[in-house]
């Protein structure tokens, strides 16, 4: 369903103690051959949540679901950024350029590329924004290949 | 509909009269019989033959629970033992129970009182009454099934917990009408939706009568709301009989209380003196009827106010308000009153905040609020859960008026009970 609509789908778990529910977390997928490609954690005022790009969206959503973890799932934007100085800059610039609000944003290095994952209300104009100026976004085949 | 209409369209100046006949009726056999109450009124310098009007009461002594605590185990009886059939126990959290005695005649009244209740709902004997309470010493199964049994309703007496079966009871005999606490109304109704039930078409459930706990107005709108049913009010107190009490009527506004078997007063809690109607204040009972063990002014420890006012329904009893606290529920925080209702109708009032909720009151008079997020508002950002709980302290800080810490918790956290809930932890070293 993901394939063409260019947005990347992250598991969002709600963690009061963050490492604890990541071990958890992180346990029960690997029990079920679940890959995880990339975590970040946020915590604001004692609140954390840990967010996953895992190889199986969907079973890892039920498989946690189903073992009463406060699990959501949320789209994200995900765009290729040149693996060099100023990469990053051109990114944030045509985004803030555009007025596209950024939640959040966080990034890895895979191989020989570098993936920016950004949260935004708007996924579609922000897509649209960032393929015009020339970069490349990814669907969820694509950021799970690198 | 009505069960007796006779009495319960009676009129106001009858009432009275019948009222204040079975109360000097009362006061003889409890100065005459019981030891307890003859020295009572003696030492407040009155007796039976004092009490001329139904305004006198106010000279009478009140009944507290801690008297009833002291008679244990042989109670404040006014008959013989022999003829008592049925003993009750009201669970104390501190220290003796309450022993509560039946005469044969005791148990046929609470039961004709329970099938007033359950008609002026609308119960016919074509229902089927699930009846979710626990059966043992405590009086609220037992009364309520009596008192369905007596109006030929099919009682099944399921007794509480254990939902998987509740369900089966509920889909194999066509349940229309359940009896439970409105905790585990609750925790059923999030046990249905899990289990992939949709109450409102794939159950019979007509009516629900919600008891045994205080909760608010909001909790039953979120009930009937979850079940698609009527949900009744009820008030009892197994000192009195247990439920039946006191019942809403089809009009759902207010409890009528059945003056022809209890006379009743609004106190201030912390003078004594008597209220006016209207006024809020402890709702003090005497039981006009009882045969096995009267009782004279007791002091119920619930907060309440009585609705004076003529209900569309025709009855005449007059009618006590919702629960809004027990006297002796009253938390003070840093010199504040506070109900653990209040937080409960603030929480039940903003979206996105679940069923559960815990007061913790910790150091030198520190509140914290503990309570569930629904997963549907959990978006994956954190700066949503914080501005829900900034929302939240804003709000109860305008109804209690002082400002407690908030703590959102995942689905599933708090403790659910199915009976009485917890809701108050005092840790407090004052």
């Amino acid at each position: 369903m993901n394939e063409n609509n260019y947005s990347v789908r992250l598991l969002a778990i709600f963690a009061e103690n963050r490492i604890g529910e990541l071990a958890r977390v992180s346990g029960i997928l690997a029990a079920n051959q679940i890959n995880i490609r990339w975590v970040t954690i946020a915590s604001s005022n004692g609140y954390g949540v840990v967010k996953l790009l895992v190889n199986k969206p969907q079973d890892s959503f039920d498989l946690l679901k189903r073992e009463s973890i406060p699990v959501t799932m949320i789209e994200v934007v995900a765009v290729e950024v040149e693996d060099k100085p100023g990469g990053l800059y051109k990114i944030a610039r045509c985004l803030a350029d555009n007025k596209i609000n950024v939640h959040n944003a966080s990034g890895y290095v895979a191989k020989n590329s570098a993936i920016l994952l950004i949260e935004v209300n708007d996924k579609e104009a922000a897509r649209r924004h960032l393929v015009e100026n020339g970069f490349k976004v990814l669907n969820e085949q694509e950021a799970l290949a690198v | 509909m009505y069960w007796d209409i006779k009495i319960e369209t009676i009129d106001r100046d009858s009432l009275e009269n019948l009222q204040l006949k079975r109360l000097k009726k009362t006061l003889k056999t409890v100065y005459n019989n019981v030891p307890f109450y003859k020295e009572k009124f003696d030492s407040a310098g009155v007796t039976p033959e004092h009490i001329r009007t139904l305004d006198d009461v106010r000279r009478l002594p009140f009944t507290t629970g801690e008297d009833l605590r002291n008679a244990y185990p042989d109670g404040l009886l006014a008959t013989s033992k022999d003829k008592i059939i049925r003993l009750h126990t009201s669970s104390g959290t501190t220290g003796k129970p309450k022993a509560i005695y039946f005469s044969a005649k005791d148990v046929d009244r609470a039961a004709e009182l329970m099938a007033r209740c359950l008609v002026m709902t609308g119960v016919t004997h074509n229902d089927v009454l699930q009846n979710m309470m626990t059966y043992g010493l405590f009086t609220g199964a037992l009364v309520m099934h009596y008192g369905a049994e007596k109006v030929g309703v099919l009682v099944i007496p399921a007794g509480p917990g254990n939902s998987e079966r509740q369900l089966m009871l509920m889909r194999d005999f066509k349940t229309t009408v359940v009896h439970m606490t409105p905790s585990y109304a609750l925790y059923f109704a999030e046990f249905l939706e899990k289990k992939g039930v949709n109450p409102r078409k794939d159950l019979f459930l007509k009516k629900a009568f919600i008891g045994a706990e205080p909760y608010t107005e909001e909790t039953r709108r979120k009930i009937e709301k979850l079940f698609g049913i009527d949900v009744y009010n009820s008030y009892g107190l197994s000192e009195m009989n247990g439920p039946g009490v006191a019942f809403e009527c089809e009009c759902k506004s207010g409890m009528h209380l059945w003056e022809d078997n209890y006379l009743m007063e609004i106190i201030d809690p912390s003078t004594g003196e008597r209220l006016p109607d209207g006024e809020k204040g402890e709702l003090v009972l005497t039981t006009l009827c009882r045969e096995a063990m009267p009782i004279i002014r007791y002091r119920t420890r619930d907060i309440t106010s009585i609705i004076s006012e003529p209900c569309q329904c025709g009855r005449t009893h007059r009618r006590m308000s919702r629960i809004t606290g027990r006297s002796d529920d009253m938390l003070i925080v840093r010199g504040v009153n506070i109900f653990p209702q209040q937080i409960e109708r603030v929480l039940m009032g903003i979206p996105g905040v679940g069923k559960n909720y815990l007061i913790i009151l910790d150091g030198l008079d520190e509140m914290t609020v503990q309570t569930e997020f629904d997963l549907s508002v959990f978006d994956g950002q954190v700066e949503h859960l914080v501005q829900l709980q900034n929302r939240i302290v804003d709000e109860l800080n305008a109804e209690i008026l002082i400002k407690p810490k908030v703590e959102l918790l995942p689905p599933g956290s708090l403790p659910v009970s199915e009976g009485k809930a917890k809701r108050v932890i005092d840790r407090r070293n004052l």
